[in-house]
């Protein structure tokens, strides 16, 4: 499965690491869910796709149009922010405090 | 002398106390001058001494603040911290405190809880293990005097999920299929893989870099014919991830398989 977006016109598609990915709980979609709010700037909209898109014919012309199930890339939580980081510690204490 | 073996009645609980006439707590044994052997029964071999002493001078010190020495008088160590000290050159402490419970490992330097501060001249080191985070932390300070304060350098942490954070570790590295839909052959510290078009791919850290002045390497497998003139180079760095490029040496951009990229800095 992978993560598909809108990059500037042309589709982008987001494949996770099997390393990473075996970091994750939860479902697949779930850990995908987990991996666009990571990796993806908040407020992006993005579907989860299993379709096959292997054949990089006219690559450079692929289009992402929004589906039924496009979803918009969240925050993490400030925990995750500090894991992942994205923050700082000082950061981290600040948004506690 | 021969041996001489006290033995409680079997109604007893076999306690036996040295009184003395005049007072209550006045009480001592006093043994031969030379050599003793404390506890030796034959008959109990349990109870056979598991410390002999054929030391002739101080050995062992425990001081007020019950930190012990082999060989040295301990320094009176923060109260936080439980030292074993060996000598004047090195000690195992477990301490408590701010950062939950350490392991450490220490050369040359004590924790007077004021400060830290070498034991003696010349270089200081210490190596920790950390219960709070389950990392591995090692430091170094530069050629200090007696009682003089320690600055430290952290050279390395070892975290607990498995990365090397130093400026001699790299902090990422993939080997990555470009060719068709891109997948990571092997990788550390890379999330995810994003296609962002022919020749074109960013690879995300799982764990950001501090900033996006890192040293980003790539290369691309040999190759024959007309693929051998296929470069890989980076694109742009970012804190988030580093982008990597593939063109031919015409300029247009390829996919390729059997990439490397290699990643050091903060």
């Amino acid at each position: 499965m992978a993560i598909i977006y809108d990059n500037g016109g042309t589709l982008a598609q987001m494949i996770p690491a099997p390393k990473f990915l075996a970091t994750l709980t939860g479902t697949e979609e779930e850990k995908l869910i987990h991996i666009a709010n990571k990796d993806l700037p908040t407020g992006t909209p993005y579907e989860i796709t299993d379709e096959d898109l292997s054949d990089r014919t006219f690559r450079d012309a692929w289009e992402y149009v929004a589906g039924a199930d496009e979803k918009t890339s969240e925050d993490l939580s400030l925990d995750d922010q500090l894991k992942y980081n994205h923050i700082t510690q000082e950061e981290y204490d600040a948004d506690e405090g | 002398m021969s041996k001489v073996k006290i033995q409680g009645h079997a109604s007893g609980t076999g306690v036996l106390t040295v009184t003395a006439p005049n007072t209550s707590t006045d009480r001592t044994i006093t043994l031969p001058d030379s050599t003793a052997t404390i506890a030796t029964t034959t008959d109990v071999a349990a109870r056979l001494p598991s410390i002999t002493d054929n030391g002739n001078a101080t050995a062992i010190t425990i001081n007020d603040r019950e930190n012990v020495g082999i060989g040295v008088s301990p320094k009176s160590w923060n109260n936080n911290m439980e030292a074993l000290q060996l000598s004047s050159a090195a000690a195992f402490v477990g301490s408590t405190g701010g950062n939950g419970e350490t392991a450490r490992m220490l050369q040359n330097f004590y924790n007077s809880g004021a400060a830290e501060l070498y034991i003696q001249d010349g270089y200081a080191c210490q190596y920790n293990q950390s219960s709070d985070n389950g990392k591995h932390t090692f430091f170094t300070a530069p050629s200090g005097s007696a009682d003089g304060t320690v600055t430290w350098t952290n050279l390395l942490e070892i975290t607990n999920d498995g990365r090397g954070l130093s400026q001699f570790t790299a902090k990422a590295w993939a080997n990555f299929d470009g060719s068709g839909t891109p997948s990571f052959s092997d990788s550390h510290n890379f999330s995810t893989i994003t296609d962002n078009g022919s020749g074109d791919w960013k690879l995300n850290f799982t764990n950001n870099m501090a900033n996006s002045n890192y040293s980003a390497a790539t290369a691309n497998s040999v190759r024959s014919g007309a693929a051998r003139n296929i470069v890989a180079g980076v694109g742009s760095y970012a804190t988030s991830g580093v982008t990597v490029l593939v063109e031919t040496s015409d300029g247009d951009s390829a996919d390729q398989s059997g990439i490397s990229v290699i990643v050091f800095g903060d």
